[in-house]
């Protein structure tokens, strides 16, 4: 279990990489009332929800393998 | 504090307006993200509707966790390619014209065209899409051998040529009263030098009388006048 929440967690980092790298190219780039922080707050939140939700079924997984 | 929607933006340059791509230039994406949002999900209730093979245990677990990865790079994708959309920015000012092109993330194009150099502009609408929701490419030519200028996506794209048209007209306009402005003003210090002159060639003395031809006398000057003045003083 301990090494399927690693490689889990490696995945996210991966993918939150592309994913930060796209909110600091939102924030340099968007222009002062504009819909760029919104998005990056709407992609953020959707991000947390994600890898919580999948931290939570992943930790309420029973590994014992139904025969 | 004002704000720099381009670099190289001048302090006096007033900004007429700025044009992001219609939403709809999005639709593929959009499409495509709701499709593979959709996928997953379709593909469990299809297996536990036709009572499929369960997944449990450490199985469970490594789909849980490929899911998870699956949509945060969903979410990732289609920010992506929103960003690559919505940062495309034409800006048009009092004085040029400027494309912000966001090919990728990290891979800017900044292209700008004097208002001078504008010969025609015109508004390109092809296809049902951009016909029903009325958005399309503004087209505009420049002088010379340097490439159409265009602004894609552009919602109302009529508006948008009127907008740079008059934008244009307006420049012409100030630089024409600009030149007219200096043209007066020059006519005026004219006539106020002139005005000057002549009050001064009123207020000149009239020219004295001609002097007597002087006596010669041993010491080579006049009997009337002073030793220490020239010979040829006029008042």
């Amino acid at each position: 279990m301990t090494v399927i929440i690693l490689a889990y967690l490696g995945g996210v980092l991966l993918v939150g990489l592309v994913g930060g790298a796209g909110v600091y190219h939102a924030l340099k780039f968007g222009y002062p009332g504009d819909k760029t922080r919104l998005a990056v707050v709407l992609y953020l939140t959707v991000a947390a929800v994600v890898v919580i939700a999948s931290l939570i079924a992943l930790g309420s997984t029973d590994l014992q393998e139904v025969a | 504090m004002s704000v720099e929607y381009f670099p190289g933006q001048k302090p006096d340059e007033q900004i007429k307006a700025i044009i992001r791509p219609h939403w709809l230039n999005l639709l593929g994406p959009i499409l495509v993200t709701l499709l593979a949002a959709a996928l997953p999900i379709a593909i469990i209730v299809a297996g536990n509707a036709l009572e499929g093979p369960t997944v449990e245990g450490t199985g469970r677990a490594i789909v849980i966790a490929l899911l998870g990865i699956y949509y945060l790079g969903l979410a990732t994708f289609f920010l992506l390619r929103w960003l690559s959309v919505y940062l495309d920015v034409g800006v048009i000012t009092n004085q040029r014209v400027v494309d912000v092109d966001q090919r990728s993330l990290f891979n800017r194009n900044i292209a700008e065209l004097d208002s001078k150099m504008i010969q025609d502009i015109s508004a390109d609408k092809s296809g049902l899409l951009q016909t029903v929701f009325d958005f399309g490419d503004v087209v505009i030519q420049t002088a010379g051998e340097r490439p159409n200028f265009t602004l894609e996506g552009a919602p109302h794209p009529e508006q948008v040529v009127d907008l740079i048209q008059r934008s244009v007209g307006e420049r012409s306009d100030e630089e024409n009263q600009s030149s007219t402005d200096t043209a007066e003003a020059m006519q005026e210090a004219a006539k106020e030098m002139k005005e000057a002159a002549e009050t001064l060639k009123e207020q000149a003395p009239s020219e004295p009388e001609q002097a007597p031809p002087a006596q010669s006398t041993e010491s080579g000057t006049s009997p009337d006048e002073p030793a220490d003045l020239p010979r040829d003083y006029q008042k």
